[in-house]
């Protein structure tokens, strides 16, 4: 995990732990969120992703360990924290016999924002044409817009949203994601978006932190996550340890297949017996590795190209965590 | 400041709730039974109360009101946390800056005061009714304004308790369920030992003290505030 020293986080949380009972729904959490990144907050259902983020906002306790933003201790400057902080969590909170501008009201005179502020987030998620509607009547769609108003209304440094497409139809994905992608460049704010969708996040997110089972897998860029997840070559060999050895020998770094699967998730597939992996390299040097391992005496069955999308690395980083 | 903000917000949730229907109901309701109840045997009612024809009335209407006023508590406490189960809005309206003990405190302040309106419609609808009556223009206004507010007062531990079960179940079948019951033990009120809070806004114990009842309340149903407001300070939203 990649670790840089940075006293400008804007979320920073140190050994964040929720337990219920016995069960932690979310263990020993150390989020890193800098300013003006898009963070995606990725995790299967049920990994502690909801959680995490109504510690964030300080709507529950946390058991253990510390929640700081803006480089303040969230425990004891709530007040003066949250107000540079706008959030949407899970589904959308609305008063239904209320129309979209009253559900505004509501909140601005909370926060006591100038009136005018209320058009221009309606504009923002264009809703200016059905303000005076009732928010019963709206669509999933508009009332996770009004949510997303609702969180701008006080021109909040730091947005914090939680699965902010659940239920959306593509175009409202779209419109949505177009939406969150825009806002740290146009007002320079921080995002926080949660998601158990990888392409979701793949697609707007600067920055990505895994959980899976309450914990923290990986934290770090999206760059180094797609980078961990390049082709390998895998070769089906006659005798792994010495195919091993062999390719050790002319300088190749390599791997038993099983080895890798064993290290990364706690058991290794059956398929995965007979087979080393390679870093993947051009049509020459592997006929060359093929080459010296038949002249070693080690028959090679198959060479394969392993490319490993950013879907399986999600699904191989967070299975792992479930047989462990 | 920030709790008048805060009020005003509280009466922003609650429109076109019905709510004010409600409460005139419960107000004018009372009185428009005890017209009911004259219409029907006025003669005989008349003739029963002709020493003091005033404060037989207002006895009648302060013995009605108290099922309106416990029914009352139990509904808007209810309608008033209502609001933020149905979307579950807890979750946006405590991430917001404001401190807990103040949503808290405008719910139960709005709750006061709407029934407080009910109590003073109480109050004028029984003016009116005792003159439509004839029951002549000696108003005894001490004992109007005794059954009209001190119920109330005495109410409090009962408001505190329905907003507090309001608040922290998000199935109001449980509130609603524990106000119904109250309400049927408050009507025997008169039966009840003194020390039992459903029986304080009948205003009736051993002192023959209506101001005893209505203090007991008012100090016991702040005891039962507070420690109502220190739960969902502490509480986890969901």
């Amino acid at each position: 995990m990649k670790q840089i020293i940075n006293s400008d986080w804007v979320i920073e949380t140190s050994g964040l732990t929720k337990a219920i009972g016995r069960k932690a729904l979310v263990k020993d959490l150390n989020l890193r969120v800098g300013r003006g990144e898009i963070y995606g907050f990725l995790g299967p259902n049920g990994a502690g992703k909801t959680t995490t983020i109504r510690m964030l906002l300080g709507l529950i306790r946390p058991t253990q360990g510390s929640v700081k933003l803006f480089g303040q201790e969230l425990k004891n400057n709530r007040i003066e924290v949250l107000r540079r902080v706008g959030s949407l969590v899970e589904y959308p909170s609305y008063y239904g016999h209320l129309t979209g501008r009253e559900n505004l009201e509501a909140v601005r005179r909370i926060l006591g924002v100038p009136a005018g502020r209320i058009d221009e987030v309606l504009s923002i998620v264009r809703l200016t044409k059905d303000a005076g509607r009732p928010v019963k009547g709206y669509s999933l769609g508009m009332k996770q817009r009004l949510g997303i108003a609702t969180a701008l209304l006080g021109n909040p440094e730091l947005l914090i949203l939680d699965e902010p497409t659940n239920g959306l139809d593509p175009s409202g994905i779209l419109e949505m994601r177009e939406l969150i992608k825009s806002m740290p460049q146009q007002h320079g704010i921080t995002i926080v978006v949660s998601s158990h969708l990888l392409s979701e996040i793949e697609q707007m997110a600067t920055q990505v932190g895994i959980i899976a089972q309450g914990r923290l897998i990986t934290q770090e860029s999206i760059g180094a996550l797609r980078g961990r997840s390049k082709g390998r070559i895998s070769m089906r060999v006659s005798a792994v340890p010495q195919a091993l050895k062999t390719l050790s020998a002319i300088g190749v770094q390599t791997e038993s297949a099983a080895a890798a699967e064993t290290t990364r998730t706690g058991a290794a597939y059956d398929e995965n017996a007979n087979r080393i992996l390679i870093d993947s390299v051009d049509d020459e040097i592997t006929a060359y590795y093929v080459r010296t391992l038949v002249e070693s005496g080690i028959e090679v069955y198959r060479v394969e190209e392993e490319r490993q999308s950013l879907e399986d690395l999600f699904l191989k980083l967070t299975d792992g965590e479930e047989s462990l | 400041m920030m709790l008048l903000q805060l009020l005003a917000v509280e009466r922003l949730k609650i429109r076109r709730k019905g709510i004010w229907p409600l409460i005139a109901a419960g107000g004018f309701g009372v009185v428009l039974l005890e017209a009911a109840n004259y219409a029907v045997r006025y003669d005989y009612l008349i003739q029963q109360s002709a020493d003091d024809p005033w404060g037989s009335m207002l006895h009648d209407i302060h013995f009605m009101a108290v099922p309106s006023l416990m029914m009352g508590l139990t509904i808007i406490a209810s309608m008033l946390a209502g609001v933020e189960h149905a979307t579950n809005s807890w979750k946006q309206t405590l991430a917001l800056p404001l401190s807990r003990l103040s949503v808290y405190a405008a719910k139960f302040l709005l709750l006061i005061g709407l029934m407080l309106a009910a109590c003073t419609m109480l109050a004028v609808g029984s003016i009116v009714l005792g003159l439509c009556l004839s029951l002549g223009t000696d108003i005894p206004y001490a004992e109007l304004l005794r059954i009209s507010y001190l119920p109330m007062l005495a109410a409090l531990p009962i408001g505190a308790v329905q907003l507090w079960l309001s608040v922290s179940l998000a199935n109001q079948a449980i509130p609603l369920t524990v106000g119904i019951l109250g309400t049927v033990v408050s009507m025997f009120g008169a039966t009840l030992q003194d020390y039992i809070p459903y029986k304080w806004p009948m205003l009736i114990n051993h002192w023959n003290e209506p101001l005893i009842s209505a203090a007991l309340g008012l100090a016991v149903g702040l005891v039962i505030y507070l420690a109502g407001s220190v739960h969902f300070v502490r509480k986890d939203v969901k």
